[in-house]
């Protein structure tokens, strides 16, 4: 079995750490045992959250407190025990989601104030860095940040920007934005760092939606362009 | 049955317990931030110990009853008043209608905890009826109090509030009657003498440790940007033995990162989910309710120990709080 470590975060969750490096094959083995949680939940599970190359594993301590004592040990590594087993065992190849999504996004610089200064950062045109960003599939690596923010990857090297070094207050909800090698989309209207280069008018967190979250880890996501009257109509549905 | 919010306070929301299995889609867990304080609360209504309830940051809050009730206040972070009147924290309190509680500032604490016998009527959604105020979920409208606002309860359904009421009626001077029962010295809220304790966080090894500047050599302060998401705590530069970047991972209340300032941030129970700034430490669960209390301001030194005993703590705080219920049930049973 290949490398990976497992340390405590508190007393009432635990690190699964499969390697520093952000790849597919390296979130695949995080989605699988998030996945193999899901199906198989040991006792006093409470969840488990996937991020690029780490799975950290929530537990109920007071749900689990007659597995710790003086002679016994301490819970955390009871279940650090459990997750070991589960690892090796290495069951759940399948159920991941790995269904394509294909997302409408309008580039009209209104929404995407940021393309200039990518495109000059980047050396390219504009229509160039549309043309990137729609031309390949991004897998969801993780949810994170706020409600149903996806972090998405990796774009091709030309499109690695920096972050900008003065945060916008609000960043409208939808945006479509670029930091790294990774592209995201703001699920609302927050303020954040990452350069906005469009707006999607699907809706990407909703509380009444079962998930409530659109896209989920593992998906392929790739992006298409559409025109401003046609945001429109998408938006108002 | 409802009271009306005369004023809200400095913030005032509903909290009842975590909102567990939504943060893999980056919902945070929320939630009362004092999780002791919570508990108390309920059960000195006779309410099970996770009902909704106000969470008053700070002081300035003013309600009227609109109906009589059963209530109680837990927490230091202000100095309940009834009709006029100040009222220890941790007892339980029968008042009748059109009666006026006021929340006067307090140095004892941060936050303060008001429990209704039959808990506070709040919206449900996505596992909890706590509130998350940056996506409106839970709570009142998943937002803060307004001054107008009226929140409303049900009749309590527990035999043991009704016993209590029963018990305090008799009593009843001015328009309200205070038990002689109480949980006042059950938990105290404020700093700790000794640090707050902590266990080694997954990149506790990045940092500098046996200098007088390292993190648990010093003595920080509470910054004025500080809320339930997390507190910045003011301090000398932390320094880190190597430039490494974290890739983005989990996180909780309770941790502890390190900021691109080398400054700490406390993550608390409306952080996000995953973060990209190396984790330090982890503030030991039993010492959360003392991290909810502190106030900007307030100096805070840590102290670390080990999983065993950090493990045992927090078990030992269930315990006596589950012990207090079976005391309180006991004591109003036929």
């Amino acid at each position: 079995m290949q490398g990976y470590r497992i340390y405590p975060l508190g007393e009432m969750a635990l690190v699964v750490d499969f390697g520093t490096f952000i790849s597919p094959e390296t979130n695949d083995r995080v989605l699988d045992l998030h996945h193999d949680l899901n199906a198989y939940p040991f006792e006093g599970l409470v969840e488990s959250v996937p991020a690029y190359s780490t799975l950290t594993v929530y537990y109920d301590l007071d749900a689990l407190r007659s597995h710790s004592g003086k002679r016994i040990g301490t819970v955390s590594k009871w279940v650090e025990d459990i997750l070991h087993v589960r690892i090796e065992a290495s069951r759940c190849q399948t159920e991941k989601d790995f269904r394509e999504v294909s997302l409408p996004v309008c580039y009209d610089l209104s929404f995407g104030y940021d393309l200039p200064q990518v495109a000059f950062h980047s050396r390219m045109s504009i229509p160039e860095v549309i043309k990137l960003h729609t031309s390949f599939k991004y897998r969801v690596y993780m949810i994170g940040f706020v409600p149903g923010f996806p972090y998405m990857g990796l774009l091709p090297p030309e499109l690695d920007v920096p972050r900008k070094a003065t945060p916008s207050i609000t960043v409208p909800e939808g945006s479509v934005a670029l930091a790294g090698r990774q592209t995201g989309i703001y699920p609302s209207n927050i303020p954040g760092g990452w350069q906005i280069i469009g707006r999607s008018p699907v809706k990407f967190f909703d509380i009444d939606r079962d998930p409530c979250c659109l896209l989920q880890p593992g998906m392929q996501v790739q992006f298409h362009e559409i025109s401003l009257s046609e945001f429109e109509n998408l938006h108002s549905t | 049955m409802s009271l009306f919010v005369i004023r809200p306070g400095f913030s005032t929301t509903i909290q009842a317990s975590a909102r567990t299995g939504f943060r893999e889609y980056g919902v945070p867990l929320s939630g009362a931030m004092d999780m002791v304080s919570f508990q108390l609360a309920n059960i000195l209504c006779g309410n099970p110990p996770t009902m909704p309830v106000l969470e008053m940051t700070s002081h300035g809050a003013e309600f009227l009853l609109e109906e009589d009730a059963l209530f109680a206040c837990c927490g230091g972070g202000s100095q309940p008043m009834v009709n006029g009147r100040p009222v220890d924290i941790g007892r339980s309190v029968w008042a009748t209608r059109s009666t006026l509680l006021s929340f006067t500032p307090s140095k004892q604490g941060f936050r303060s905890y008001l429990a209704v016998a039959g808990g506070f009527t709040s919206r449900h959604q996505l596992n909890s009826c706590s509130t998350y105020a940056p996506a409106a979920l839970g709570g009142l409208g998943g937002r803060v109090l307004h001054a107008g606002d009226r929140v409303s309860w049900d009749h309590p359904t527990e035999f043991v509030s009704y016993a209590m009421i029963k018990s305090l009626i008799p009593n009843v001077l001015k328009g309200f009657a205070i038990s002689s029962w109480g949980a006042s010295f059950f938990f105290q809220s404020g700093s700790r003498v000794g640090g707050i304790r902590v266990l080694e966080g997954p990149e506790w090894g990045w940092f500098e440790q046996n200098t007088d500047r390292s993190f648990l050599s010093q003595q920080f302060i509470v910054s004025e940007r500080s809320n339930r998401m997390g507190y910045r705590l003011k301090g000398f530069e932390i320094e880190s033995l190597a430039m490494q970047e974290l890739i983005s991972s989990g996180v909780c209340p309770g941790t502890i990162q390190i900021s691109h300032d080398g400054m700490p941030i406390l993550l608390m129970a409306d952080a996000q989910t995953t973060g990209g700034y190396p984790r330090i430490v982890q503030v030991c669960a039993a010492d959360l309710p003392f991290c909810a209390q502190l106030r900007p301001g307030d100096a805070v030194g840590f102290e670390k120990i080990q999983m065993a005993e950090a493990e045992a703590l927090f078990l030992q705080q269930r315990k006596g709080l589950r012990r207090l219920e079976t005391a309180i049930g006991l004591r109003f049973n036929q």
